[in-house]
């Protein structure tokens, strides 16, 4: 299919009077979906018309239940038991909510993605600056996926080369439909095996009542060093809310057609993602927790299988093998959107098509770039004697201090009224959002330092 | 369906003018950000900046 076609006209009395732009391939696949969703809101097909807008924020939230997010909750449970950590994981993705709601309907207002609206809007600088971070966050996140994807592999007695070559192939294989509907339906049927840190959680049996003192009451309190608390604090904010996802989410919505009158649906999809990735980044931290007076703390993720093997001496072999497949599809979707967040950046900021409905050459950098950081992360974990449990845990605290800088962009376009008009943010959702950016730059910021100075030894 | 049928032209009715890649390949007009703005900007972007050197620093320290 040619991308680029002549101008159609309608033809009035006296010749054409209306000339319409072009159309490429990717507007009329964009509008196949829309016509879908038209029909559906037009026959008031509630459910159905739900079904159609679901799946950037939905992938989003469940894109963030990465590998190393897992890990990390599952870590937490096994050093510190179900406690502070559970409503603070709730509190977090509350936090995602605000701010994944404003990424979508910036998106489905504007029609442009992120680093296309921060390019353009406030000039080149910010623009590459802003992809250079994300740029920089995606190759060590998408390591860390890897990492997870060995981790879960290794149960089964799988190798690094096999996690390396699955994890390419996979994003090979999705993007080979050409179009972004099949890339978000055959993403989302994966992230829907994220409910098996669920079943893992209630395979170990947890203690009801211990479960609900820890939401109720936020207790036991983590115990141990500041910088061990501190960083505690800026991975779990780091699980749940990352600079990809920014990206992410908004040209998702633009490149699945939303428009203003799908933000409610948008929202909808947001709360229901932000839920489900809450309730099974609990189940992961509840099947942690079993590993906790056994030895847990001092789980070590690479050497033998790490958690599942750990899980299955503790808890029996169900409980590890559930646990290592989930590590396996968290590992997997997390690369497929992540790798579509560093294509749709790359792409928006060198002014290429980036969309998974583009079929011409303009596309092909969008492509590459998907396959590209993909591969360079593959290929990190097949070099010997690279750290890479110390870059799965780093990974989600470089997210967080990295966060703030693109999450005040965020505020500033979704207050931006000659691009969103109406749908500016309210003031109660301005003051939400500065106060999520001040939370996550205070506790990524304070980790920084503390960690920093007690590496340069000024303090002990 | 082929493109320059009938039916293809048809779809774009089903995408908001603003929604067609001809429009969102074109640039929003540029914001004019004050000065006090463009220095608090750029006062986050080098706090943020050394926030994550640091952050580097402390991972490769403590490789060795």
């Amino acid at each position: 299919m040619s991308s680029q076609l002549r101008e159609p006209a309608l033809e009035g009395a006296d010749g054409p009077i209306i000339t319409l732009p072009p159309l490429t391939a990717e507007d009329s696949l964009r509008s196949l979906d829309r016509h879908r969703v038209h029909d559906a809101r037009d026959s008031g097909r509630r459910f159905y018309l739900l079904w159609l807008l679901i799946g950037p924020g939905i992938l989003a939230m469940l894109g963030e239940n990465d590998g190393p997010s897992m890990i990390s909750y599952a870590a937490t449970g096994a050093t510190f038991g179900e406690g502070f950590f559970l409503p603070f994981i709730l509190l977090t993705f509350a936090m995602a909510f605000v701010c994944q709601e404003m990424c979508m309907r910036v998106g489905a207002v504007t029609h442009r993605g992120y680093g296309q609206l921060v390019l353009e809007r406030f000039g080149r600088v910010w623009g590459w600056f802003a992809a250079g971070d994300l740029l920089v966050t995606n190759l060590v996140t998408l390591v860390a996926e890897f990492v997870a994807i060995r981790i879960g592999l290794a149960y089964f007695g799988l190798g690094s080369g096999i996690a390396a070559g699955l994890g390419v192939l996979l994003v090979v294989l999705t993007i080979s439909g050409g179009r972004y509907r099949s890339w978000e339906r055959v993403v989302l049927g994966m992230a829907a095996f994220n409910a098996l840190f669920l079943v893992a959680a209630i395979l170990v049996h947890p203690h009801a009542g211990r479960i609900a003192h820890g939401f109720l009451t936020a207790s036991p309190f983590p115990t141990g060093g500041l910088n061990t608390i501190l960083l505690l604090v800026a991975s779990t904010i780091g699980a749940t809310v990352t600079p990809w996802m920014i990206f992410f989410q908004q040209s998702a919505s633009a490149d699945k057609g939303m428009t203003p009158t799908d933000v409610r649906a948008g929202r909808t999809d947001t709360l229901v993602g932000a839920v489900f990735a809450a309730v099974f980044g609990c189940g992961a931290l509840i099947a942690g927790a079993a590993l906790l007076g056994h030895g847990g703390a001092g789980v070590n993720g690479l050497s033998g299988a790490g958690f599942p093997a750990a899980l299955r001496r503790v808890s029996g072999g169900g409980a590890g093998t559930v646990f290592a497949l989930g590590l396996i599809e968290a590992g997997a979707v997390a690369i497929l959107t992540i790798s579509a967040s560093t294509g749709y950046a790359i792409a928006e900021c060198v002014g290429a098509a980036h969309s998974f409905n583009g079929r011409s050459r303009k596309s092909l950098l969008f492509y590459f770039a998907n396959v590209g950081a993909a591969a360079v992360a593959g290929a990190v974990i097949l070099i010997p004697g690279v750290p890479l449990l110390k870059i799965a845990l780093n990974a989600n605290v470089l997210a967080t201090v990295l966060l703030p800088v693109a999450l005040i962009f965020l505020l500033i376009l979704a207050n931006d009224r000659e691009l969103m008009g109406s749908m500016v943010n309210s003031v109660r959702s301005n003051v939400i959002g500065i106060a999520i950016v001040a939370f996550i730059a205070l506790a990524g910021g304070a980790y920084a330092v503390d960690s920093f100075l007690q590496t340069i030894h000024v303090i002990s | 369906m082929s493109p320059g049928t009938h039916e293809f032209e048809q779809l774009v009715e089903f995408l908001e003018p603003d929604q067609l890649v001809s429009d969102t390949s074109r640039p929003v007009a540029r914001l004019k950000l004050t000065p006090r703005a463009q220095a608090g900007l750029w006062a986050l972007r080098i706090v943020f900046g050394a926030l994550s050197v640091m952050v580097i620093w402390t991972f490769i320290a403590g490789l060795s």
